[in-house]
């Protein structure tokens, strides 16, 4: 398909200041949601670009270095808009930019040499309003009919010659998904113009002036009659007992792929991570640095990529979704369940994504559009229950009903209904006081169906990954490395009860106490180090600085039913929950793993430091339970919070909030079981 | 207004930023529509007869504030 131009250059085409075909240019692109904007950066870029956001919002920004333009050449991906006229962030951020007065983070702010309008061959109307906003900017201006196999195959035509000489510049048919006239855009948008007409300032002129356009573009067509099979589809997926059938079956899927799937690379993580620790352990001599890289470093960047399949492929299968019209519906059917909460459907992939992690939950509420909607649903996002806290609620589920799986099942169950009750509770408390206002009623375009596109995909799930890693992972290293310090130092004496058992396994291997190597020794004399070593690093936590903080801390938490090692392990995993397993196996047994034979009965029987009452009741495992749900465990989740909401008051309400629910849930029950005697 | 029948949208009652938006998305006067569903989300078909088209989903409490001319029953393929 030949590209459309204009017979005459326009006068601002000749203009001494234009660039030369060697200059970079800075071209930005500019359309409505749904016409294939992303697809066809990702055509012009590829992998070749970065992410980061607009100064000053949480907007995502992606520049990209285009291959086909000289090189330093840039193109910037601007959000999807429908007018930009609209009192919307969105907009604002394209009218800022169109007019130089803002540019991604790391860019300097300048007017773009062109404007790439991608139009929507399907719906062409519309896209000529859009069309004829961005004329008034004054920019040269390139216009991408995208789509053009869609539409092809509806029957739709559209004249694109009349739009290139009724404004004096190109204007290119292609097809971002098969690639079709592509190689017709770097050559525009180096000799982009300026538009020779542009509609009436007024509104109702804009519109006359599209109309007219349109009508001319689309003069001797055949009228199309309806499509019923997107009819019949829709009435399927929007059906309030159909459409809810289907939402359920699709995401169950879903998480059932995200899960499958991503087991297999987080097992090579953990191997490779754990190779990793293994490897600076073997290098480096004892000491300060060789704890840090192998306890702190190590451990910590593992803890935090090992959540990174399940990241990509989460995104991966949410661009598929999208890509093929059915998240748009799936929206709507649960609009109508998540409205009386304050909340709308846009919220619902959110608090799906929470439940794997909390942190790719709260980054994809950028796609819910009212912002006091949106920071309401990342308020009540981090509710959902994540990954993080499975491993948790099996241990507490177990202890709590030993040998009853089904009653495991059922209060494992119940950990999941009462986060999400009390999700959904705090964002219908935060819109009634903090986020006053109704909800914006649900109006949202229906994509039309269509295959998904892999590669598109691919690209998502890739900048997803590295957005996590970036954002996140520095957030988790640092908290890792301050927390291994703060449990790791400062050394203490072993106690009197590990020298006598390493005398004693001395005496039996018939070697002096400094002599001994763990790694030659068998039988009891192994057993002896071994409960020396347990009892090293009993002693070791209980005197570093975490374990003074929680015989500090002791008090704050009693009246929930803790002692100072559960205090220790709540504290510990401030960082990760999953964290409080691990250090409640060493606290009490000595060694990390709790799928050790022996543990698991260890844990269950372990005693305070009184030496008789048990750490582990029954009231205490409730309290737990109850404040693990509830409480905000997770100082990256709240990183992301502050950066995704725009602040840090935001992030502190949440941890005020969650931590203060928790308290008080977990107090009142293990107060009530108290009193029914069930300590 | 029935699903299937067609209509030209003579008044908005939505206010601010809601009548921008649904003039954005397309629905503004005398444009064209149909309607495709009537119950949970309303679905209309912006554009129909003739033209290309694009499909919007209304909450009830935002669709009744279009108000619409109906105009011919279209025949389904």
């Amino acid at each position: 398909m030949r590209p459309a131009s204009s017979p005459e250059p326009s006068a601002a085409a000749v203009d001494d200041g234009s660039p030369t075909a060697d200059t970079p240019r800075r071209i930005v692109l500019l359309g409505n949601p749904n016409t294939g904007k992303t697809s066809l950066f990702n055509r012009l870029c590829g992998v070749r670009h970065k992410t980061s956001n607009f100064p000053g919002t949480t907007q995502e920004a992606r520049v990209g270095s285009p291959r086909d333009l000289p090189p330093g050449s840039e193109v910037i991906d601007l959000p999807g808009i429908y007018s930009l006229e609209l009192e919307q962030s969105e907009a604002e951020i394209c009218r800022r930019v169109l007019a130089g007065e803002l540019a991604p983070r790391g860019e300097d702010n300048r007017e773009p040499d062109a404007v790439l309008v991608v139009a929507d061959a399907t719906n062409m109307p519309r896209s000529l309003m859009l069309v004829g906003e961005a004329t008034r900017r004054g920019l040269p201006m390139v216009v991408a009919i995208n789509q053009v196999d869609l539409s092809r195959r509806r029957g739709i035509h559209a004249d694109e010659h009349v739009l290139a000489e009724r404004l004096g510049i190109e204007v290119i048919p292609c097809s971002a998904r098969t690639g079709e006239g592509l190689e017709h855009l770097a050559p525009a948008l180096e000799a982009a113009r300026i538009p020779r007409e542009s509609p009436p300032g007024s509104e109702d002129g804009l519109c006359d002036w599209a109309d007219e356009l349109y009508a001319e573009m689309a003069a001797g067509t055949e009228p199309i009659l309806p499509d019923t099979l997107t009819d019949r589809l829709d009435n399927a997926f929007t059906h309030p007992v159909l459409g809810l059938v289907a939402f359920v079956a699709i995401m169950t899927g879903l998480f059932w792929v995200i899960f499958k799937l991503a087991a297999y690379p987080m097992g090579w993580i953990e191997i490779i991570f754990s190779v990793l620790g293994s490897a600076v352990g073997s290098v480096l001599p004892a000491g300060p640095l060789h704890d840090l890289l192998a306890e702190g470093v190590v451990t910590g960047v593992g803890s935090t990529v090992i959540f990174l399949p399940q990241i990509c492929v989460l995104f991966f299968l949410i661009s598929i979704l999208e890509d093929t019209g059915y998240l748009a519906r799936a929206a709507f059917v649960m609009d109508k369940a998540l409205r009386p909460f304050g909340l709308t459907g846009h919220a619902f992939v959110p608090f799906l994504s929470s439940h794997a992690c909390a942190l790719p939950g709260i980054i994809s509420a950028r796609a819910v559009p009212d912002r006091r909607d949106r920071l309401a649903t990342i308020l009540a996002a981090p509710f959902m229950s994540c990954t993080a806290r499975i491993p948790v609620y099996v241990l507490l589920t177990v202890l709590l009903f030993p040998q009853r799986p089904a009653l495991q099942a059922l209060a494992f169950t119940g950990c999941y209904v009462l986060g999400v009750v009390a999700g959904l509770a705090s964002a219908m408390i935060a819109r009634r006081t903090i986020l006053p206002g109704k909800s914006r009623p649900m109006v949202l375009e229906l994509p039309a169906y269509k295959l998904p596109s892999l590669r598109n995909a691919a690209l998502t799930a890739w900048d997803s990954g590295v957005m996590f890693l970036r954002k996140a992972g520095t957030a988790i290293l640092a908290i890792c490395i301050v927390l291994w310090w703060l449990g790791a130092y400062p050394h203490v004496d072993p106690p009197q009860q590990s020298l006598d058992l390493r005398a004693q396994a001395a005496a039996i291997a018939q070697v002096e106490v400094a002599a001994l190597d763990e790694t030659d020794l068998e039988g009891e004399a192994a057993e002896l180090v071994a409960s020396a070593a347990a009892a090293e690093s009993r002693h070791g936590q209980r005197y570093s600085f975490l374990g003074r903080m929680g015989s500090t801390l002791e008090p704050v938490f009693r009246p929930l039913g803790y002692d100072r090692q559960l205090t220790i392990g709540v504290i510990a995993s401030f960082a990760a929950r999953e964290v409080f397993v691990s250090t409640m196996a060493v606290q009490v047994v000595g060694v990390d793993d709790v799928e050790a034979d022996g543990v698991l009965d260890a844990i269950a029987n372990a005693t305070r430091d009184d030496g008789v009452t048990r750490v582990f009741t029954p009231a205490t495992n409730w309290s737990l339970l109850i404040y693990y749900v509830l409480a905000m465990q997770c100082l990256p989740t709240l990183a992301v919070t502050a950066k995704e909401a725009g602040s840090w008051k935001w992030a502190a309400l949440q941890l005020g909030w969650m931590s203060g629910i928790a308290y008080v849930a977990a107090t009142m029950l293990y107060q009530t079981l108290r009193a029914l005697g069930m300590t | 207004m029935t699903p299937g029948q067609c209509g030209i949208i003579r008044q908005n009652t939505a206010t601010g930023a809601d009548a921008a938006y649904l003039r954005a998305l397309g629905l503004r006067c005398n444009q064209r529509i149909r309607l495709c569903r009537a119950t949970g989300p309303w679905i209309v078909e912006v554009g129909c007869q003739g033209g290309p088209a694009c499909r919007i989903g209304l909450a009830r409490d935002m669709a009744e504030r279009v108000q619409v001319e109906v105009a011919v029953s279209v025949s389904a393929r």
